[in-house]
């Protein structure tokens, strides 16, 4: 039944009937379908074999039906054309030759069998120039070996079509691009032909490198620019991406692209919003632009931009045609940017530095940072002028402020720094450090200035306290100098040979003779030969390698001065203990050894003085001396003679004599005391200072003046404290001091004749033993202004004296570390008073 | 030195005859008061010595026939100062002045207040002594003169005013006619009186009673 059915050409009735028996079958011998089973085992292959070969049959048969059809309808072709194949040829002749498409016939070897004339005219050939000849003419040198080697493959491959563009020479040597087809073909006989079919490409191959070439600029440029671009027809469902939209969203090229794509990758933060453009653009149909962000597959982020523009398509569709840009590194760098700039205006601020950048041609600012502003005090939206910029400038800084910029601009760049001072309205002054330079626009000319302010009043101030500190380091490094060179110490090093082999710089050439290094100490001295002993005993110290100190020895500076050298020195050894030399400390002690002397002299010359003054003294009281002397030599005298009386007498009176021998022996004495007394005060001793009473100089001073007070009416009152602490001074010279007061007091009452003359003199001591002497008259006094000078030397009241009294027993008490004033009393007179202090050996 | 001497031998008084001189010494030097209290006194001379003039005005001077040692620069009142302090006292002890310093002013003042001698030291003690001698031999006689004088004085007082003035007028040298023009007497009446003046002043002559008159210093200048 199959076959049947085959033979009827339908399968598929075949088949329906092949199942139909079975459904049949199954119908009526249940079980169902589902449930069928082959009862038999036996009947399995039976029913297999069958149906394989009912199948087998059914195709042979429809086979052979095929190809019987194809046959029969073959040779009604051929019949049909060979009717018509005369007529046809002759309209093929004409199309071949008139055909648009270039046509060449050749052989093997490659010779132009036959071309149209189409094609012969497009090559700016006749065709008999090119029948005959081979076809390489009209192709270029290097493409020559392809020509062939296509022709051979169309030889070998008869009936296989190839193409292939390639350029053509033209005979006037352009060049135009063919696209060419050939196909190798049996002509005549054994003979294969190639058969090619030139159609002139050169227009749509320029198109074409054109086009690629945009292409290529086109993804490169997508690339680069990290846009990818993409089109959607909102009405088809239709999307394009580019190859770098793909790239951009990390998805396989091969990917079908839809919108849901791009809300997948979108950053879940952002996808709201992107959905929400995207749902408004739809709604709208209306251009979207909007930045969003990207969360890749890798958890790294992606910053988008995407801009679409809606654009109606011929078919009034609606389609977005967009570029999706990647802006992460922009995004970053701006963000970047945004933190530098942060940082950059924090760092002005702490750093109070203003940058500027400064347009020449417009004399304005281009930009001013923040802090720029705040250093100038002015509101940063504030446009400035330039009278309001120099308005806040330091009139005195003005013009240099101008100078500098205008050289830099005249230098044509270059870097430039300049300070000037802002004059805040407040009347703050803020200095600035500038540093600027030039920028050379295209022109060569300066376009504009860049530069930075700097505050630098903190640092000014600093800076000027600090130069004060310098400078006060200076001066006192000055003065410490000073004084290291005046005080003129200098070091200075020996070698084992004891000859100099350093010295320290400053004062070796202003003090010592040129060169001293090298040389031995009693070779710079120049008192080696006054005193041997000393050198001697110098060498012997340093030979023994002991240590010495203040050693002094005088030389000559190179200016030829005599100066005096302290030096101490002390010897220094190496690891080992070997002896390597001296090192030592040297001073010019020239001017202590002048003070010295000129002290000595001072004391001298003070001494004479007080000598001199002291005979003086004894000149005014030589009748008082005379008197003191000539009283007990009197007295001897006239004992004598009592004494021989005493003797001479009838019965001499020997006890009466004795006593007359006794007081001449008194009297003598007294005589010889008053001498002695005298003596000392005109000696021209050395100062003894001796542990003194002062009231015993009181006495001694009395007995000396005695005589004077008398004569000149002078009662003398004394109020001496007893058991005065001891003093150290100068028997002779406080006697001399005391003495002078006491003539003075004298001298001072010898007009009063309306009241006693009285002279008084007053011993005490006070709370810290300090021993107090007053001698007081009431004579004339002192008038104010001479108080002041009656201790200047040269200063008398008197017709006659040097004036030097008071003068020298100042200096003179000074010298015993006390003091000689004048005491104020309300009663006429004068109070000279002296307070020497105590005798401290005494004390302790 | 202010102080009164104290020396064992100062006081001579005691052993004194009575009727001798004695002689004052004031000097502030002790030796040279104790030397010439020595020196007087081995020639038999009282002496007392003084350191100061106060210390000898405050004790009385004997009435016998003395004389003054003193220097003439004393502590306290001056030598000169004592010569006059002791003229206004109206006592005429002869002094001696000693000075080692020997001025002529000085001396010269001394001299016309009444001192009797200016020794400058160094003197010779004979000197001294012979000056003391002469001047207490002097103050001797002035002290006769003086007793004469009071006993004439005291004559003289006896008489009465007229008598006084017949006396002055006839010692003058007047005649007794002068007399009685002078005193508007009668010449007889002038001779009574004088005879009376005689008589009470124990004139014998006319010589005694002129020579009266002038010891008496009552010898009128007449202008004539």
């Amino acid at each position: 039944m199959i076959l049947v059915f085959s033979l009827m050409g339908s399968l598929i009735a075949s088949a329906m009937l092949f199942v139909f028996p079975f459904a049949v079958l199954a119908y009526f011998f249940a079980p169902p379908p589902f449930n069928l089973r082959i009862d038999n085992p036996q009947t399995l292959p039976v029913i297999v074999a069958f149906v394989v070969v009912s199948i087998v049959g059914k195709h042979l048969i429809e086979k052979v039906r095929r190809e019987r059809n194809v046959a029969l309808e073959a040779a009604a072709r051929l019949r049909r054309g060979e009717a018509e194949l005369r007529d046809r040829e002759k309209q093929w002749r004409e199309i071949f030759e008139h055909n648009p498409v270039m046509h060449f016939m050749v052989n093997a070897t490659g010779m132009v069998l036959n071309v149209n004339t189409f094609g012969a005219t497009q090559l700016g050939y006749a065709p008999s120039e090119l029948v005959g000849h081979s076809v390489l003419k009209v192709f270029l040198e290097e493409d020559r070996p392809f020509v062939r080697e296509r022709v051979g493959l169309c030889i070998e491959t008869v009936g296989q079509s190839h193409t292939w563009e390639i350029q053509k020479i033209r005979k006037d040597g352009s060049v135009l691009w063919v696209r060419e087809n050939a196909k190798a073909m049996q002509w005549a006989e054994d003979k294969l032909v190639v058969l090619i079919a030139c159609e002139d490409i050169t227009e749509r191959k320029r198109t074409e490198t054109a086009l690629r070439r945009s292409e290529a600029h086109l993804a490169q440029a997508q690339e680069l620019s990290r846009t990818g671009s993409f089109g959607w027809n909102v009405a088809t469902g239709e999307v394009y991406w580019s190859k770098e939209t793909f790239r951009i969203f990390q998805y396989d090229p091969s990917t079908k692209p839809t919108p849901q794509l791009v809300v997948d990758r979108t950053h879940p933060e952002d996808r709201a919003a992107v959905r929400e453009t995207i749902d408004r653009a739809f709604q709208n149909e209306e251009d979207f632009e909007h930045e969003y962000r990207l969360l890749m597959p890798d958890g790294s982020v992606k910053h988008l931009h995407a801009l679409a523009r809606a654009i109606r398509t011929a078919s009034g569709d609606i389609e977005f045609v967009g570029a999706v840009t990647d802006i992460t590194a922009a995004k970053q760098a701006e963000q970047q940017l945004r933190r530098s700039e942060a940082y950059l205006a924090e760092a002005q601020h702490l750093s109070h530095t203003g940058s500027w950048s400064w347009d020449v041609h417009r004399r304005e600012f281009v930009y001013r940072s923040a802090e720029n502003d705040r250093l100038f005090g002015f509101d940063p939206q504030e446009a400035l002028s330039i009278e309001t910029i120099r308005s806040r400038i330091h009139p005195d800084d003005l013009p240099r402020l101008q100078e500098v910029p205008r050289q830099a601009i005249e230098d044509k760049g270059g870097h430039f720094e300049y300070d000037f001072r802002i004059l805040l309205p407040d009347g703050a002054i803020r200095r600035i450090h500038s540093v600027a330079h030039a920028v050379v626009g295209s022109d060569g000319k300066v376009s504009e200035l860049i530069g930075t302010h700097m505050d630098v009043t903190e640092q000014h101030a600093a800076r000027e306290r600090l130069e004060r500190a310098l400078a006060a380091l200076r001066e006192s490094e000055q003065r410490f100098r000073d004084y290291a060179e005046t005080a003129s110490d200098w070091l200075w090093e020996t070698g084992p040979d004891h000859r100099i082999t350093r010295i320290s710089e400053h004062t070796s050439a202003a003090i010592l003779t040129t060169k001293v290094v090298g040389l031995l100490r009693w070779e710079i001295a120049h008192d080696v030969e006054t005193e041997p002993e000393k050198w001697r005993q110098h060498r012997a110290t340093i030979d023994a390698r002991l240590p010495f100190r203040d050693f002094i020895y005088r030389t000559v500076t190179q200016m030829g001065s005599t100066i005096y050298v302290r030096t101490s020195g002390k010897p220094f050894f190496d690891a080992d203990g070997n002896f390597l030399g001296y090192r030592g400390v040297s001073t010019d002690i020239t001017a202590t050894i002048r003070a010295d002397q000129a002290e000595r002299e001072l004391r001298k010359a003070q001494a004479e003085l007080a000598h001199v003054t002291r005979v003086t003294t004894l000149g005014e009281l030589t009748t008082s001396i005379a008197h003191e002397i000539n009283q007990p030599l009197a007295a001897i005298v006239t004992n004598g003679e009592a004494c021989l009386g005493w003797l001479g007498r009838e019965t001499p009176d020997l006890s009466a004599a004795r006593r007359s021998v006794e007081w001449i022996i008194e009297d003598g004495i007294r005589a010889s005391e008053v001498i002695r007394r005298i003596r000392a005060l005109a000696k021209k001793g050395e100062i003894e200072m001796v542990p003194l009473d002062v009231n015993d100089i009181v006495k001694e001073v009395i007995a000396l003046v005695t005589r004077e007070l008398v004569s000149h009416q002078v009662s003398l009152r004394t109020e001496l404290t007893p058991a005065l602490p001891l003093i150290l001074g100068d028997r002779v010279q406080l006697q001399q001091v005391i003495t002078n007061l006491v003539m003075n007091g004298i001298e001072a009452m010898q007009t009063v004749s309306d009241r006693p003359r009285e002279l008084v003199i007053r011993s005490s001591h006070d709370d810290m033993g300090r021993v107090h002497l007053a001698v007081a008259d009431c004579g004339v006094g002192i008038t104010e202004d001479d108080a002041d000078r009656v201790f200047n030397p040269f200063f008398t009241t008197k017709s006659s004296g040097l004036g030097m009294g008071l003068s020298i027993c100042r200096s003179i008490v000074e010298a015993h570390g006390g003091s000689l004033s004048i005491a104020r009393k309300q009663e006429p007179g004068a109070t000279f008073q002296f307070v020497l202090p105590l005798h401290k050996e005494v004390v302790s | 030195m202010t102080g009164r001497s104290d020396l064992p031998h100062q006081d001579v008084k005691a052993e004194k005859p009575s009727g001798r001189a004695i002689v004052f010494v004031i000097d502030d030097d002790v030796s040279i008061r104790r030397s010439l209290s020595n020196l007087f006194q081995s020639v038999n001379l009282d002496v007392a010595a003084f350191g100061s003039a106060q210390e000898m005005l405050q004790g009385d001077l004997p009435e016998v026939a003395s004389c003054l040692v003193l220097d003439v620069r004393l502590p306290g009142l001056s030598g000169l100062e004592l010569q006059t302090e002791l003229a206004k006292l109206n006592l005429h002890i002869p002094i001696i002045f000693i000075t080692g310093h020997g001025d002529i002013p000085m001396s010269v003042k001394a001299m016309k207040g009444g001192a009797v001698d200016f020794l400058t030291k160094p003197y010779r003690d004979q000197e001294l002594l012979d000056a003391v001698v002469a001047a207490t031999e002097r103050d001797r006689k002035r002290r006769e003169v003086e007793k004469t004088v009071a006993n004439l004085q005291s004559l003289y007082d006896t008489l009465s005013s007229r008598e006084q003035a017949v006396m002055k007028l006839v010692a003058a040298g007047l005649m007794n006619k002068q007399v009685a023009a002078e005193l508007e007497l009668a010449e007889i009446t002038v001779k009574i009186y004088r005879g009376r003046v005689m008589k009470k002043m124990g004139a014998r002559t006319l010589a005694d009673l002129i020579r009266m008159a002038e010891t008496l210093g009552i010898c009128a200048n007449h202008p004539e």
